[in-house]
């Protein structure tokens, strides 16, 4: 019976939360759907720590879940005085034609890959967190030293999502984390497809489907079970839904940007640089503009106080920051041998598996398309910056800790990236503009 | 127009259809992972065991088998808490083919296992 309440709850959550983005720009049509499933991703997630935390039952938790979007539906309607009830549509059958193909293409390999538990860090980490957090009595024994090796330190978003299925099933079935990295799979290529054609930039749009359905290493990473795709569709998000607020129609995306880039803290401790880079980025290129600031750091707030309250009350030290150094700091900064080595292994990943990158910032790069002042290649820019300094400063083997998590990093900003790029290239193309698809 | 509309769903039929069947293959016992062979193999702990409790861990197989297996039993035995070091309560896992772990000091609460991992489950002698 809870599964079914459980469905219900989520269904309508979703639909709820896409009909309120909606009613906020009209123009964005299908759009709104993944930033619906970025926002439900957060509640579920915000709301099943909370739960846990004011030991609060789950058919609560469900209620909740319908009844916020709700009350932020009627409150919209009541201000705006529109009591119009829609969903987000799609006004081109072309173009969902040629999604659901690229679809199709994506869930062939994906299929053929996927496996029960993933793969290490999946069962070491994420889902054996979420198994803890499906114990509501017994959850905090996850805080222990004792279970260091799992880094009981990690934010909870996907243990939360997962404990959430689990509940909802009534059993710790390996097929909910499948299904969650299914979905997130999936709605990455949609984002960056819908991101591109809401501008009617179609052949872009294709090559980007293309890419992520041929992709082997992006596919191998979204199917292995970590919350380095969910990390990933986080960012990807936030830059979709700023590229949004220069159409200047809704002006509540400030607010929900601040929620999506504020929660991917939430995913994993890596968005903590990235929440960091971007709102110093948004403070830089919106200084002037106190209103925009203060709807961003509104929006960011819960998801911070959430961290803070995870970090402070539960979450042991981190192995990276508080690895107890001092001295020995100043000589990992001053080998050179060192910065060879990350350079090494930055071009040599670049090259290797993220080459379709590298060709879209060389064709930038050819046809002299200005692209270094703008705040998406401030936050890149930091953001890369950002991951030299950890490997720098690790307390691990250099090589190691390269060779474990490279990929990963890389992985974070790469859709983003793809999207960025391809929507640069296309804006200085006029022949990629289409209205016929 | 009617194409369009009509070759979409044909193409959402199939991603679903293609999806739903992927699913049923992986929830069937032929798909099982070592995880899954574990929550079978120590299903009898789980029932011995209250699920708050502390247990140590050892293994007579190599230090990444070691590893792959304490986090894989964490895994299966959670919300109990399985540290890799010697405690009062201790599970023990063996492979049959290597020498197994002296615990003198130890008796045991529970066993079982079968051709290709076995199980103790001991309590420090009073």
């Amino acid at each position: 019976m809870l599964i079914f309440a459980c469905i219900a709850a989520t269904v309508i959550a979703f639909i709820e939360v896409s009909s309120f983005l909606h009613k906020g720009d009209r123009s964005r049509g299908g759009l709104s759907y993944p930033f619906a499933f970025a926002l439900l991703l957060a509640l579920v997630g915000y709301s099943y720590y909370l739960s846990l935390v004011a030991s609060i039952p789950y058919p609560l938790v469900l209620a909740g879940l319908v009844v916020v979007p709700g009350i932020a539906l009627a409150l919209y309607a009541v201000r705006h005085h529109d009591r119009s009830w829609s969903l987000p549509t799609f006004e081109r059958p072309g173009r969902v034609l040629l999604l659901l193909v690229g679809l199709l293409a994506a869930t062939l390999p994906f299929n053929k890959q996927i496996y029960r538990w993933g793969d290490w860090d999946a069962w070491a980490i994420w889902n054996l967190h979420a198994k803890y957090l499906f114990y509501p009595e017994y959850w905090t024994n996850l805080f222990t030293n004792k279970l260091v090796k799992t880094h009981p330190d990690y934010p909870l978003m996907l243990p939360s999502l997962v404990a959430y299925m689990w509940r909802g099933v009534e059993t710790a079935t390996p097929l909910a984390p499948m299904i969650l990295a299914h979905l997130v799979y999936f709605a990455i290529p949609v984002t960056v497809f819908l991101g591109l054609t809401r501008f009617n930039y179609v052949f872009p749009a294709v090559v980007a489907l293309c890419v992520f359905a041929l992709d082997t290493k992006f596919i191998e990473i979204a199917r292995s079970q970590y919350s380095d795709t969910l990390l990933a569709f986080f960012i990807l998000i936030a830059f979709v839904m700023y590229k949004e607020t220069q159409q200047g129609i809704d002006r509540r995306l400030f607010f929900l940007l601040g929620f999506i880039a504020g929660s991917t803290t939430w995913v994993k401790n890596e968005g903590a640089l990235f929440f960091l880079t971007f709102s110093f980025a948004v403070l830089c290129f919106h200084f002037r503009n106190f209103r925009t600031i203060l709807h961003y750091a509104a929006g960011a707030l819960l998801p911070f106080l959430i961290l803070v309250h995870f970090k402070v009350v539960y979450a042991p030290a981190n192995d990276l920051i508080h690895a107890g150094r001092g001295t020995d700091l100043l000589d990992l900064i001053v080998n050179p041998d060192r910065y060879g080595l990350i350079i090494t292994y930055f071009f040599r990943t670049g090259f290797t598996y993220y080459s379709v990158v590298l060709v879209l910032l060389t064709l930038l790069l050819i046809r002299k398309i200005a692209f270094v002042k703008s705040l998406p290649m401030l936050v890149v820019g930091l953001l890369l910056s950002g991951y030299f300094v950890i490997y720098l400063t690790t307390p691990n083997d250099l090589e190691w800790h390269l060779s474990q998590s490279i990929e990963r990093l890389f992985h974070h900003i790469y859709p983003a990236c793809l999207y960025l790029l391809l929507l640069k290239v296309s804006t200085h193309s006029p022949g990629f503009k289409t209205v016929i698809v | 127009m009617r194409f369009l509309y009509l070759a979409s769903t044909v193409l959402l039929v199939s991603i679903i259809w293609l999806t739903i069947n992927k699913y049923r293959d992986l929830a069937s016992p032929g798909a099982y992972t070592e995880p899954d062979h574990l929550e079978e193999l120590l299903a009898d702990v789980k029932k011995k065991l209250p699920p708050g409790a502390s247990l140590g861990m050892k293994a007579n197989v190599a230090p990444d088998r070691v590893d792959m297996l304490y986090f894989k039993s964490t895994l299966v035995l959670a919300p109990m808490v399985v540290e890799l070091a010697e405690r009062d309560t201790m599970l023990i896992l063996e492979e049959p083919g290597l020498p197994p772990l002296a615990l003198d000091n130890y008796e045991r609460i529970v066993s079982g296992g079968n051709q290709e991992l076995t199980y103790r489950v001991v309590h420090l002698k009073r």
